[in-house]
């Protein structure tokens, strides 16, 4: 590249830039437009040296050249301008364009978390501040898991094949996140105080309130001394801390569930009613005691709550089936 | 189950507004989902959970509100007049015989004869009761026989004597094939699981379940024959199931009837029947029980410091009592077992102290029991958990919306994707809701598309969606699925960037992945992609597979959707596994504060070279102060020679110590362009 050429373009634009921003009326800006780009301006003359350079380095110095004759163009206009007394506030960018402020930005592309999540999350940040560790297990479980460790007799309605998404023999899609309970009780020695949240699947018709697959989130603590007041306290701070309303009210009705003993469905009044938000109770001793931990000393309690209930509730979605059906136009409302 | 509060008037004496009994009723655990006027009753709808088969009757319940309120029940009248012998001058199993062949389902049968019974339409109060719960008035004897069903919880029914064939009753199994015509009009075909009530003739009763129509009892009857059984619960279940039939009298033997409540329920009936007509009752009963069934539990301890414990309150001595006594439960006062309870006979769930403590809880109100904060406690969050909340974040920040799928796959799932990735055998679901999810699904890919098309098919233009869940694959020696957490995300525009470009976006979301997890960083430049077979079902040309050392953990690239205009690109990755290789450190490392030095290089090269033979050789050629090769762009065109493209791409060259000089960078770059040029045949493109 011819580096004299170059540096003249340079010097060029410098020079045509600095004297546009000295003139101080129209015709003195008048006179540098000729000096630069008129036909026997310093541009032109810049420009007739083309020919003497190598033909392969002749695009990139016209393009420059271009960009220069651009520049000094800008400058000028923006001077006349300047001159002719215009407001500040009607002044055009330097782009020249007068730019309409009313404008809208140019899209960004937002995404979103499912409104599942988002609850999923909460839940468990506050229980993570009561002390709730966060512990998994598989989706696809063994009877034992899924029953037997739970208390639930071998001709129970809730082990029949039809309420059940059976792989083979002993092996099922968990029905209940309740199974990490007992995976957790068998791994480690109490005390205990963890939540569970995943999916669980029932074969149940499809409406407006229930799929047969949705989430829970399980709660466990088994420690000396739990009692049911500890049950009542933690669930009534939970929701509290999940809902930030003071007009919300919990209440436990009693139920029956085999993993738990006494029983309670979780009541909540929210708005304009109460929802069944999930089940609870004190662990049966003969869950404890299947798992080899002395249910003379430990007692705990163990919850579930309905995560797509919550979701529901804090969005006002009328209809779970929204949940699967991911429309973005559902989607995009929650990022 | 419907409970008319009149009737449980019947038992005690309530003096509260309905709205009050619905509402103790619900918080002692008999939750009651509406109120409906009747003429001058109320009928609440209770919902009796499945352990608590003694609630299925008024007096069960009344019994609960009775405990609740501390009221006395009023004892139940349980007389009648009877005869010896009838007409013929014959006793009762004179006139009739009860044989049961199967006493492991039947374990107790109580049959009673009433002679010349007047059945006619019922009187005022009968038909009020069972029209309050939804029933519909026969007449007396069907009626009452509902009656006591309603009132005790204990199915009862009447056969027609004289329509009996011979003089026996045998409860027995059916026989493979024989038929059954039901009393709702039904015709059924058993099997040898089903018990049957028989005649000498044929079957007249499917056990617990339902009436035959040919014994059924009319308005004209004279002699009837009352059966009260108890039947073993889960093979009535069974015979329900599978014949898909339901009845009051199934939904109680299902739940196991109270197996002293038989005979009880029998004399009851005849008391009524009694006290409406002048019917004449044969005295006795034919009566069989099974020894087992006589045996009841041993009475129970109940420590009040275990009330407290498992409670969290202190509940007195007295108040144990009073609520234990009156649901029924005794206290012994003699011998050894003198302080403890006996369970009555009605409440099969009660075993253990904890069941006692229960119910100790349940009248007292658990919702009264006082809160108790626990011990504050703090918890770590697990790194891989941050790591995945960060996956998600940077695929919401990319414009992916989080999207959520069945676990479930269909047959056809990898029509689009192929089955190279995640290939293998799925595993079957016996029972599917929607009859084409049969399998648990090996990729989260083709729920995502399907999403895709959904929406673009309904006008969303741009569709970016993600999702992390399990798949569930097979291996070889393990006896149950391999869970797998996987990401996924797909982009499909109607209009949007196309070609390398849109390849370039879609594996841009992985290289973003990789950098959070700091794959590179950890697993030393292990990670590579490398085009998909032709015959991976993915479009060739356009995808890539992801491999870390051996193991191959993602895809990328492009898919043709039915019926769906414009690209469709999509990506998935090993995202628990690769969260096993994440480096969790983070640790700052000194950068050269020097200025540096960028070059850009255009070549044209053979189409059949990768950028990742470019880009090795680059790094073969170890240049001196090279910090950064990036690739820039990549053209092809009528300008070029045929077969080949054009390649740009950026190296940045910076010293640690001092600033570089043009001069020995272009030094360096000339080397590496005669090194490209040598081994790969590149040509500097002027």
């Amino acid at each position: 590249m011819n580096q004299g050429s170059s540096k003249d373009l340079e010097t060029l634009e410098i020079e045509a830039l600095k004297a546009i921003e000295s003139a101080t009326d129209a015709p003195a800006l008048e006179a540098v437009r000729i000096g630069v780009l008129g036909k026997k301006g310093s541009l032109k003359d810049v420009l007739r040296n083309l020919g003497s350079l190598p033909v392969e380095d002749r695009p990139a110095f016209g393009a420059r050249a271009n960009v220069v004759k651009k520049k000094v163009e800008a400058a000028l206009s923006e001077a006349k301008e300047r001159l002719s007394g215009a407001s500040p506030k009607s002044r055009k960018n330097k782009r020249g364009l007068s730019a309409d402020v009313t404008l809208p930005g140019s899209e960004v592309h937002r995404g979103s978390r499912h409104p599942v999540q988002l609850v999923s999350s909460r839940m468990i940040r506050i229980f993570g501040n009561l002390g709730f560790e966060v512990a998994d297990g598989p989706e696809v479980e063994d009877e034992w898991h899924n029953f037997t460790g739970l208390n639930i007799p071998v001709d129970h309605i809730a082990r029949d094949p039809a309420e059940n998404f059976y792989l083979q023999d002993d092996l099922l899609m968990r029905s209940q996140t309740s199974t990490v309970q007992v995976r957790v009780m068998e791994g480690t020695p109490p005390p205990f105080r963890i939540i569970a949240p995943g999916k669980v699947f029932r074969p149940d018709t499809v409406d407006a309130t229930h799929s047969y697959m949705f989430h829970q989130l399980e709660g466990l603590v088994v420690d000396e001394g739990i009692t049911f007041g500890h049950l009542k306290a933690t669930l009534l701070d939970f929701f509290q801390q999940l809902l930030q309303d003071e007009g919300m009210k919990l209440r436990l009705r009693p139920s029956f569930f085999p993993f738990t003993e006494p029983s309670a469905e979780v009541d909540l009044f929210w708005r304009d009613g109460w929802m069944e938000m999930g089940g609870c109770g004190m662990v049966d001793p003969n869950v404890l005691e299947s798992v080899g931990i002395d249910s003379e000393r430990w007692t705990g309690f163990a919850f579930g709550l309905g995560i797509e209930r919550v979701a529901m509730a804090s969005y006002n979605i009328p209809d779970i089936r929204y949940f699967t059906d991911n429309d973005v136009r559902f989607l995009q409302q929650f990022s | 189950m419907k409970v008319s509060l009149n009737w449980l008037q019947d038992h005690v004496k309530v003096d509260l507004p309905v709205e009050d009994v619905a509402f103790k009723l619900t918080m002692c655990g008999l939750n009651c989902e509406s109120i409906e006027k009747h003429g001058d009753d109320h009928v609440l709808e209770l919902e009796i959970s499945s352990n608590r088969p003694d609630l299925l009757g008024h007096r069960g319940v009344a019994r609960e509100l009775a405990c609740l309120l501390g009221l006395p029940l009023h004892p139940l009248k349980l007389d009648y007049p009877v005869i010896e012998k009838d007409p013929d001058g014959r006793n009762l199993d004179e006139v009739v015989a009860v044989v049961v062949d199967d006493e492991d389902r039947c374990g107790r049968y109580v049959a009673r004869v009433a002679l010349d019974v007047k059945s006619g339409p019922s009187p005022p109060w009968l038909r009020q009761r069972i029209e309050a719960i939804g029933l519909r008035s026969i007449n007396l004897v069907v009626d009452l026989s509902n009656f006591v069903l309603m009132d005790l919880g204990q199915p009862l029914h009447t056969f027609d004597l004289d329509l009996l064939e011979g003089d026996e009753v045998v409860i027995r199994r059916a026989l493979g094939g024989e038929k059954f015509a039901a009393i709702d009009g039904s015709d059924h075909e058993l099997d040898a699981e089903d018990l049957v009530i028989a005649d000498s003739a044929r079957v007249v009763a499917l056990a617990g379940v339902m009436g035959g129509s040919r014994t059924e009892v009319g308005g004209k009857s004279s002699r009837i024959l009352l059966e009260s059984a108890w039947f073993e619960p889960v093979p009535v279940r069974e015979t329900c199931r599978r014949l898909l039939l339901n009845s009051d009298s199934s939904h109680r033997f299902e739940r196991r009837v109270d197996v002293d409540g038989a005979d009880i329920a029998s004399r009851r009936f005849f008391h009524l029947l009694c006290r409406e007509t002048d019917t004449q009752v044969l005295a006795g009963c034919l009566e069989t029980m099974r020894e087992d069934l006589l045996l009841s539990v041993p009475p129970i301890t109940v420590r009040p410091e275990r009330v407290e414990l498992i409670l969290g309150e202190a509940i007195s001595e007295q108040e144990i009592t009073r609520i234990l006594a009156g649901l029924g439960f005794v206290e012994e006062t003699e011998g050894d077992a003198a302080g403890k309870w006996s369970v009555p006979s009605w409440r099969a769930d009660c075993s253990r102290e904890i069941d006692l403590i229960e119910e100790v809880g349940r009248i007292h109100g658990l919702d009264r029991v006082p809160d108790r904060q626990m011990e504050v406690r703090t918890v770590p969050e697990a790194d891989s958990a941050q790591l995945s909340e960060r996956v998600k974040s940077l695929m919401e920040g990319t414009g992916h919306h989080e999207s959520l799928t069945f676990s479930f796959g269909t047959a056809g799932e990898f029509v689009e994707i192929g089955n190279w990735w995640c290939a293998g055998e799925p595993w079957i679901v016996r029972n599917p809701v929607r009859s084409n999810e049969g399998i648990l699904r090996r990729s989260v890919l083709p729920g995502l598309l399907s999403c895709v098309r959904g929406n673009r098919l309904h006008g969303v233009e741009t569709v970016r969606l993600f999702e992390v869940a399990r798949v569930f694959h097979r291996r070889e020696g393990m006896d149950r699925p391999v869970e797998k957490i996987h990401l996924a995300w797909v982009h499909s525009c109607f209009d949007g960037v196309e070609g390398t470009e849109a390849y370039r976006e879609v594996r841009g979301v992985a290289d973003a992945v990789l950098d959070l997890l700091r794959i590179d960083k950890h697993v030393r430049s292990s990670a590579t992609w490398n085009p998909v077979p032709d015959d991976s079902g993915m479009l060739p040309g356009s995808s890539a597979s992801l491999y870390v050392s051996t193991e191959r953990l993602g895809i990328v690239g492009a898919v043709e959707l039915d019926g769906v205009s414009g690209e469709t690109w999509c990506g998935e990755l090993d995202l628990g596994t690769l969260l096993d290789y994440a480096q969790f450190d983070l640790r700052y490392e000194e950068f050269s504060r020097q200025p540096g030095v960028r070059r850009d290089v255009n070549i044209v090269i053979s189409d059949d070279i990768l950028w990742r033979d470019i880009s090795t050789e680059v790094e073969a050629a170890q240049l001196e102060n090279l910090e950064d090769l990036t690739f820039v762009d990549l053209y092809r065109g009528k300008q070029l020679p045929k077969g080949h493209k054009s390649v740009t791409f950026n190296l940045t060259f910076r010293a640690g110590d001092r600033t570089l000089t043009h001069e020995e960078v272009d030094e360096t770059v000339q080397g590496l362009i005669e090194r490209l040029e040598e081994r790969l045949q590149a040509k500097l493109r002027t």
